[in-house]
């Protein structure tokens, strides 16, 4: 009950900044709209089409991507670092009876909502212009279990996030850190082009790491590009990611709150 | 006019011993140009496993465009990113008050109070990729090119700080859009990509792309040794009514701006 008022709370709080949410949701919007122009363009450059990719694949994949960027991507990272370690607001949560981390979790949650909406209106909007363009699964077993999929997705990715912010427990600056993770995330989680389309040995080589289980499964789950056990194989993997990603972050919490110190008058 | 060159000149002095000071935050800004940079060329390498032309951009010629690019971009970063990152605290915290009540122009004072030394770095690595680029394409780049080159770049660097500038200005009616100039670096990152991608578009969208579109595709044809005349001449007239416009727009957002301080 006491998560559902911090969650009502920050709702308020994020209807008071629609504008600023608003820009926030044009910036995911734009990379992948101009992804999808890119390939338009290629395609008819005469760049061979095949059934795995051709551009009905592309538009679902980026306008799906839309929402993921949206939905599953949060930006704990910067606040967490910035606002609550280095300018000392963790003081505030520390003294609370509550986890930091479920702070944390239900401050951010009212955002990808809201984000998560406009982007879901943009793509209600481009399917009823371009149906025939647009490849989604008509299975109600697969869009479950990529639904199930993309809340682990959102999940790991914010343990990792919080994690990555809690190192400023141990360093003044981790800017070139966070831009570091944040392009590494953008090529390996399939922001710039589906991973299937990489070649063989490198894109094996990421699939063992947990960036691709943040956005480009859960993506091509909804695409209709996995088979049941397939989904259920990427379940199984995402919850282990989740589970690493969280004994990652209780380990950095543990040792880092040790470190923070906060003085005032 | 000499007056202004030493204040640009004490502003850089200043930044330079301030990065220095701290170099700590020096090394941490410089891996991240590092990394940005590279990023922009693998990501058109990986694109171009898939494709060898885009709109008649060869898989080279692509790279060729992302490095310029990058220099491009280097550039901007390196005179506005801090300025223009700044622009929505120092008009929401009332900061703006003293530089307008300054004997300087409040535009050239904010553009140049602040610059990125590290930014340089994307420069230097986009000079050194675009010359073993042109070498292993074997185009012999005449000091006509190069000037050209130079020229038409300058010129969308204009247009890169006119749209940030007229962008910027809006924050003098809502100083809370912290977010909004990563959004107008978002919307400039077009320029990264070849301007007929944006040709099959609906008029109206591909004349609002056309600005941004040119910054970096001219140039890179210049360097190509293709014949732009009519682009050139283009976008000198794009960028010379653009400053012009960010400039009355900004002295017209003046007039809207209310103190913070008491």
């Amino acid at each position: 009950m006491r998560f559902l008022h911090i969650f009502l709370l920050h709702n308020q709080q994020i209807f008071e900044q629609r504008t600023k949410s608003f820009v926030w949701f044009l910036g995911i919007l734009l990379n992948p709209l101009i992804m999808l122009i890119l390939w338009g363009a290629a395609f008819k450059s005469g760049t061979h089409q095949t059934t795995n990719w051709n551009f009905s694949y592309a538009a679902s994949y980026y306008f799906l991507l839309i929402i993921a960027g949206s939905l599953l991507m949060p930006h704990t990272e910067e606040v967490v670092s910035k606002e609550d370690i280095q300018e000392g607001q963790l003081t505030k949560y520390v003294i609370r009876p509550f986890p930091y981390y479920w702070f944390k979790y239900f401050e951010e949650i009212p955002y990808r909502l809201l984000l998560g909406l406009y982007g879901l209106i943009i793509f209600i909007v481009a399917l009823i212009f371009y149906q025939r363009l647009f490849i989604i699964s008509q299975s109600w077993e697969i869009i479950v279990l990529s639904i199930v999929s993309s809340i682990l997705a959102y999940h790991l990715t914010f343990n990792l996030k919080i994690s990555l912010g809690l190192i400023a427990f141990w360093t003044t600056d981790i800017v070139a850190l966070i831009n570091l993770v944040e392009i590494i995330i953008l090529v390996f989680a399939g922001f710039v082009m589906p991973l299937d389309l990489l070649p063989s040995n490198i894109a094996n080589l990421i699939y063992m790491l947990p960036f691709p289980y943040m956005i480009y499964f859960p993506v091509i789950a909804f695409q209709g590009k996995l088979s049941l056990i397939q989904l259920m194989q990427l379940i199984v993997v995402q919850s282990g990611w989740v589970l690493t990603t969280t004994l990652l972050y209780i380990y950095i919490w543990n040792k880092g709150i040790k470190k923070f110190t906060s003085f005032g008058q | 006019m000499n007056r202004y060159i030493r204040i640009f000149k004490r502003f850089f002095l200043l930044n330079l011993s301030q990065f220095l000071v701290y170099r700590a935050n020096f090394v941490n800004s410089l891996v991240s140009d590092v990394v940005w940079g590279i990023f922009t060329i693998v990501s058109m390498l990986f694109i171009t496993t898939r494709v060898s032309n885009i709109a008649g951009w060869s898989k080279n010629e692509l790279l060729l465009l992302s490095s310029s690019f990058n220099m491009l971009l280097g550039i901007y970063f390196f005179f506005f990113s801090k300025t223009f990152w700044r622009f929505s605290e120092t008009v929401h915290f009332g900061k703006l008050d003293t530089i307008l009540l300054k004997p300087i122009d409040s535009q050239f004072f904010l553009s140049t109070q602040y610059s990125n030394v590290t930014k340089s770095i994307r420069v230097i690595g986009s000079i050194i990729l675009n010359i073993y680029l042109l070498y292993i394409m074997h185009i012999q780049v005449t000091l006509m090119n190069v000037f050209g080159f130079i020229l038409l770049i300058l010129t969308g660097l204009v247009i890169l700080y006119s749209i940030s500038y007229i962008a910027a200005s809006l924050l003098l009616w809502n100083s809370n859009l912290s977010n909004l100039m990563g959004l107008v670096w978002d919307f400039l990152a077009i320029s990264r990509y070849p301007k007929e991608i944006f040709q099959e578009l609906n008029t109206y969208v591909f004349l609002f792309l056309l600005p941004v579109s040119l910054t970096v595709s001219t140039p890179t044809k210049v360097l190509l040794q293709k014949t732009v005349t009519g682009e050139s001449m283009t976008l000198i007239l794009i960028a010379a009514c653009l400053f012009i416009i960010a400039r009355l727009f900004w002295q017209f957002a003046l007039r809207f701006y209310t103190s913070a301080n008491i």
